[in-house]
């Protein structure tokens, strides 16, 4: 029973571990594994083994256009979501009680709201005359209607709105992990409050802005009913393209080609990145 | 010798008559069980088959409460068939009914598209009803041209542009024409266009724009659409990506003009929206009914159609709630005149209206659709 169950100091066995895990790896490899090789396949098959779809891809510009231009607004998004979450997500690990709870709800209530509804809230505000247009007329400061809906600007203000709380949940609940020992003991020694952040809580905080970035930049890259509303035309991302491949032309092949050549990229990014940061060493150190 | 003639020629003339008889009789028993195939109508197939249920993949909201109310529900209230329905946009219905193929379980009986999908991407998954013999309903009570072949006409529009009268009030110059759209000196004011799948609308509106009158529009030539499209292209601050932002952005006060659905902008307007509505050169839109291949319940698909095209009543009744016509060939003249005025169908409109030519745009769908993004994209 024992040896059923733990050995080796509280790991569970490898037949107990595989149990637990079979669920989960069933799930995966039905629901991803399987429409993930499905789609390689098709864009590949047509049904003889053919390139077609991949020359496509790359002899048309406008692809590798919308592609570079969909990481550049996943990377913007990352950043902004980065420069906002982190503070607030400091302050929510440093306060304590009711006051931690209030800053929690007021991160989490906008996840609970759909990414249309806050999407939609956007161009209440920022549309020829909507709240933020009056308010600027109504104060004399500008005399036209600015153009600020549809504008790339907008879609970067609305999707960090969106992915705010994929990036700060992550980091909290690192830095929560953080034993209150580590900043004391740095102070013991005489480090200033600049000092310990610098030197303790950012290094240890990293894995969650590791987390938190991954998570907001592939959310991103798949974004498609913000870019629709608040967004312009040059503003097309590639999940755009994706679907109008999927179900105006039922070119499902191509749309597997585009899809393929995104899931590379990505995965080629968060390669590098994770090259860069060292995550594993700061994973294993702050564990 | 005389008697001898005239006895044969008795004989032969009695051969005859009994011949005739035969062949009249065989003729009247072919007649008559012609006629009994022909008498058994979709209904009593479907019945025979126990086909009690009907699915029909259509539209949501308004929309699906009017079809409910005026045909789904009398359907089955005559028939007893129930009707069960699915609701999505058509590029998802489409894409759906290929899975459906693919994986060879069909679920669906009907599925209502835009005149768009009836494209050799899409007609393989629908049924082939030829000249629509084996669904009486669409020669006795459609329209001319109601008959598809994958799919039987349904609601008729047109994607006109609609212009805020609020911006261009009754007394001061109003625009009438797609030049006078694409005119930003004289109607100055940001412009709505539609970026939903379908680049040849605003090409259309373009070339007529240029100057090419709306019967010559087809091959459409691209080159010159783009140029003129790029003199508009700083005036469009919204390229809608469906009809509920089309309407958004015109009641709002977000743009003075859009080219829109018709049946959006008539809506629009009766609920109290300051606009008119241009009809002159606006892409003819419409909804077909298609039978799914390979469908659960064919034989209650066809009676359904078969159904669908009776009843002007009703068919008047839905138009008036939806603002769209709709293919019964008597519903038109139960509107009042100035109802039939406003719609695609009225004669004085309808001879405005541009034909879209199906086999190009078919032919051409990938490659403007490409160019057009690109376009967009710049």
């Amino acid at each position: 029973m024992t040896r059923w169950r733990q050995v080796r100091g509280g790991r569970w066995s490898p037949l107990a571990a595989m149990l637990l895990l079979s669920p989960m790896a069933l799930l995966l490899i039905a629901g991803f594994f399987y429409p993930l090789v499905n789609l390689l396949g098709r864009s590949l098959w047509t049904p003889e083994f053919s390139l077609v779809h991949y020359e496509r891809l790359l002899g048309e510009p406008l692809y590798l256009l919308i592609l570079m231009r969909t990481l550049w607004i996943a990377g913007v998004v990352s950043v902004f979501t980065l420069l906002l979450g982190y503070p607030v997500a400091l302050v929510m690990a440093r306060l304590g009680g009711w006051k931690a709870a209030l800053v929690a709800a007021c991160v989490l209530v906008p996840l609970w709201t759909s990414a249309l509804v806050r999407s939609y809230a956007w161009v209440v505000l920022l549309q020829r005359n909507g709240i933020v247009n009056d308010t600027l007329r109504g104060l004399g400061l500008t005399e036209q209607p600015l153009r600020l809906i549809h504008t790339e600007g907008a879609l970067l203000v609305a999707m960090t709105h969106v992915l705010l709380p994929f990036m700060v949940l992550p980091i909290y609940s690192v830095l929560r992990a953080i034993s209150t020992d580590l900043p004391r003991a740095a102070a013991n020694l005489g480090a200033g409050t600049w000092s310990i952040f610098r030197h303790v809580t950012l290094p240890l905080s990293l894995p969650g802005v590791f987390a938190g970035t991954l998570m907001v930049f592939i959310l991103s890259l798949g974004f498609y009913i913000t870019p629709a509303l608040v967004g312009g035309p040059r503003t097309l991302m590639i999940a755009t393209l994706i679907g109008q491949q999927m179900t105006e032309l039922l070119n499902w092949s191509f749309a597997s080609a585009i899809a393929a050549a995104l899931l590379a990229v990505t995965l080629l990014l968060v390669a590098a990145f994770r090259r860069v940061l060292r995550i594993d060493q700061m994973a294993g150190h702050a564990g | 010798m005389r008697s001898g003639c005239s006895a044969k020629r008795e004989e032969r003339e009695k051969l005859m008559h009994r011949r005739t008889l035969l062949s009249t009789a065989v003729a009247l028993v072919a007649a008559l069980t012609a006629g009994s195939a022909e008498a058994q109508t979709n209904l009593e197939k479907a019945k025979q088959a126990g086909q009690t249920e009907v699915v029909i993949a259509g539209g949501a909201g308004g929309y699906l409460e009017a079809v409910k109310k005026h045909f789904y529900d009398p359907f089955t209230a005559a028939t007893g068939i129930k009707v069960t329905t699915v609701s999505a946009p058509y590029g998802e219905k489409a894409t759906r009914l290929k899975a459906m193929h693919e994986v060879g379980k069909v679920e669906w009986d009907l599925v209502t598209l835009s005149l768009d999908f009836l494209n050799p991407a899409v007609t393989p998954f629908l049924r082939d009803l030829g000249n629509c013999a084996d669904v009486p309903g669409v020669a006795r009570n459609g329209v001319a041209g109601a008959c598809l072949r994958h799919g039987v006409l349904f609601e008729i529009g047109g994607v006109p542009y609609a212009f805020s009268t609020k911006a261009f009030p009754a007394g001061k110059p109003q625009p009438k024409t797609w030049a006078d759209f694409f005119d930003v000196k004289t109607y100055p004011g940001p412009r709505s266009l539609p970026n939903a799948g379908v680049p040849w609308w605003p090409i259309i509106a373009a070339l007529q724009a240029d100057g090419v009158p709306h019967d010559k529009l087809f091959p459409l030539d691209l080159d010159r659409a783009f140029k003129k499209l790029d003199t508009i292209k700083p005036n469009v601050t919204v390229w809608w990506r469906n009809g509920d932002q089309s309407q958004q952005v015109v009641r709002d006060g977000e743009v003075v003009m859009s080219m829109m659905y018709s049946g959006r902008a008539l809506k629009l307007r009766s609920d109290g929206t300051p606009i008119d509505v241009i009809w002159p050169g606006a892409p003819i839109d419409a909804v077909f009914v298609g039978a799914a291949k390979d469908a659960p319940h064919p034989h209650a698909a066809l009676a359904f159609i078969d159904f669908l095209m009776t009843r002007p009543e009703a068919h008047a009744a839905y138009a008036n709630a939806n603002f769209y016509d709709t293919s019964n060939k008597d519903a038109l003249a139960q509107l009042s005149p100035a109802d039939q005025r406003g719609r695609a169908t009225h004669p004085d409109n309808l001879r405005t209206l541009v034909a879209i030519d199906r086999d190009w745009v078919s032919a051409n769908r990938d490659k403007v659709i490409e160019r057009w993004n690109k376009w967009l994209a710049q």
